[in-house]
């Protein structure tokens, strides 16, 4: 994502807790919001005079989250779009099957380092027609998975090779 | 004779989710009650337990174990290192100005060096589990002091794993020179997993963690008390060796593993706290009183520097400082573990109960502090909102009720 170059996000770990990341707005505030280990989503306001001090804060689950940005996104998007479509045009979504051969049945995702390898990432797995989205290193494989990967079309093709492979 | 043992012991856990919830709807941590119910039912207590001593006795050993590996199965060893390298400096001033209060009380009491550095530990390590409730129930974590806090509560928890080596060390240790061997392979031993941990850490996460639920708690559980078990045969002490083990486990692993054995730690956590009560002679806690409220008044008074000088090196203003100090000054879990090693190796008779009168004395002014100093942030901004009030938010007032105004005309 980009941010209008005088917006300074700072990023700040909480240790234990996750990670904060927050901006000043123009009436002084801070906004921000902290991601947790645990999953969810802080969503705070600092005081108007006292910038220190949250003023308020709601927690959001995942989903919520999403729905916020999306929400936010309205606005956005459209202005933004002109410049993603140029530069995600290196980046291409494919669809790639594990088939019942591939060495892959019954492994963990984290097995086949696609990331390592190819600079690939899965951003969802399908399974019986059901979108299951950002799968973890733990999610195991079973045959006729349809694996959803975001990359270049080179690492997308040697993803393919990848996970063709046979036991 | 069973169904006895039944009886107590239900009416012990029923007692405990009492004072567990009462602790919860106030905000306040459980521990000082638990440690007050022990007191309660203790051997030289008008109302003795017997509930087979031996049983209260794993369980609370258990509960050690699970405290530590959880506290270490929350941190990553990259939190650790960059919270270390932040906050390095308020660290220091934390570690002199809270180990000394409990070091030279000790001593003036005429302690052995080793109960003295016991009692300092006790007084030296702050609860991050009450710090980090409070901070979490108040909604502060957004606030400019709160990285300053955690920083200095990851540290401590980083120089506990060295510290309880050390003090297991030398409770075990008979002559200086055999201690100073041990403190140095505990040392070698901590720096050695913490190194193997950082570079092997997501196999170990991977290895273990693809079975159902219930193998996953067998196995957690079995892993974790082999090398509690192996760390304590080194002499390491188990405690230090289930917490260097919980840094080993990251990611979905780390996720899993407290959500299983979350539980069963709050289970044994809450039987060691109890344990710990069981043990103190109610009749020990006067003679202790005196030294007990100094320490209190002196160990609160130091953790609200630290907190001042935390907060400040992270550009929060006075009521940021005010909040992390108050923050800080609640003693809990990790006191009570240490002056179990003492009490353990029979070491000091007066090392349990003034532990217990400073960490139930600490444990219930940190909180108490933290809602005054909510209370000051609230009496200023009303004294601010006065000022410029609705010239700021002009209009916020207005768009409380344009929605209604606009239903209205549909």
């Amino acid at each position: 994502m980009t941010t209008p170059r005088d917006l300074k996000v700072e990023r700040t770990p909480l240790p234990g807790i996750g990670l904060r990341l927050e901006f000043v707005v123009g009436d002084g505030r801070r906004v921000g919001v902290i991601h947790r280990q645990r999953g969810g989503v802080e969503l705070f306001i600092s005081h108007p005079n006292k910038p220190d001090l949250t003023a308020t804060s709601v927690d959001l689950t995942a989903s919520e989250a999403a729905t916020l940005t999306e929400l936010f996104g309205g606005s956005v998007f459209s202005h933004e779009l002109s410049h993603l479509r140029e530069a995600a045009s290196a980046v291409v979504v494919d669809w790639l099957p594990i088939e019942t051969g591939s060495r892959f049945v019954d492994r963990p995702l984290g097995d086949t380092e696609l990331r390592t390898r190819t600079s690939v990432s899965i951003v969802a797995v399908i399974r019986d027609g059901t979108a299951i989205p950002s799968p973890t290193p733990m999610f195991v494989f079973a045959a006729g998975d349809v694996v959803v990967a975001v990359g270049t079309v080179e690492g997308l093709a040697a993803a393919t090779e990848i996970l063709r492979s046979e036991a | 004779m069973r169904g006895v043992f039944l009886l107590e012991l239900g009416a012990v856990l029923l007692s405990l989710t009492f004072l567990a919830r009462l602790a919860g709807r106030f905000s306040f941590s459980p521990i000082p009650l638990y440690l007050g119910l022990g007191l309660l039912l203790g051997e030289h207590s008008l109302v003795p337990l017997d509930v087979s001593r031996e049983f209260v006795d794993l369980g609370a050993e258990l509960g050690v174990i699970l405290l530590l590996f959880l506290l270490g199965v929350e941190y990553s060893i990259s939190e650790l290192t960059a919270g270390a390298r932040r906050a390095h400096k308020s660290g220091t001033v934390d570690l002199t100005l809270n180990f000394l209060p409990g070091f030279v009380v000790g001593w003036v009491l005429g302690w052995s060096f080793t109960a003295a550095f016991l009692l300092g530990g006790v007084t030296y390590i702050s609860s991050s589990g009450i710090a980090a409730k409070l901070m979490r129930d108040l909604g502060w974590l957004g606030n400019r002091e709160a990285p300053a806090v955690l920083s200095v509560l990851v540290i401590e928890d980083l120089v506990m794993a060295v510290y309880l080596a050390v003090a297991a060390a030398l409770v075990l240790g008979a002559s200086v020179g055999g201690a100073a061997w041990s403190i140095l392979g505990a040392v070698v031993i901590v720096a050695a997993v913490l190194a193997a941990a950082s570079r092997f850490g997501s196999h170990i996460s991977r290895l273990v963690f693809t079975q159902s639920d219930e193998s996953v708690l067998l196995g957690m559980l079995g892993i974790v008390l082999t090398v509690a078990g192996l760390a304590e045969q080194v002499r390491v002490s188990a405690a230090v060796g289930a917490f260097l083990l919980g840094l080993a486990v990251s990611g979905e692993a780390a996720h899993r593993a407290g959500r299983l054995l979350g539980p069963l730690r709050d289970l044994f956590g809450a039987t060691f706290f109890l344990f710990f009560g069981l043990q103190v002679d109610p009749a020990a806690i006067p003679p202790i009183l005196a030294p007990a409220m100094v320490l209190v008044v002196v160990a609160a008074t130091t953790k609200l520097i630290t907190g001042w000088v935390a907060a400040s090196s992270f550009g929060a203003t006075a009521g940021g400082r005010r909040r992390a100090g108050a923050l800080l000054i609640a003693r809990g879990e990790f006191s009570i573990i240490i002056a179990e090693l003492g009490v353990e190796g029979g070491l000091e008779p007066q090392l349990a109960p003034l532990t217990t009168a400073v960490v139930v004395g600490l444990a219930v002014l940190g909180p108490v502090a933290v809602h005054l100093t909510g209370v000051i942030d609230r009496r200023e901004l009303r004294g601010a909102i006065v000022l410029h009030g609705g010239r700021h938010y002009p209009h916020a007032f207005e768009s409380n009720q344009s929605p209604r105004a606009v239903e209205k005309t549909r």
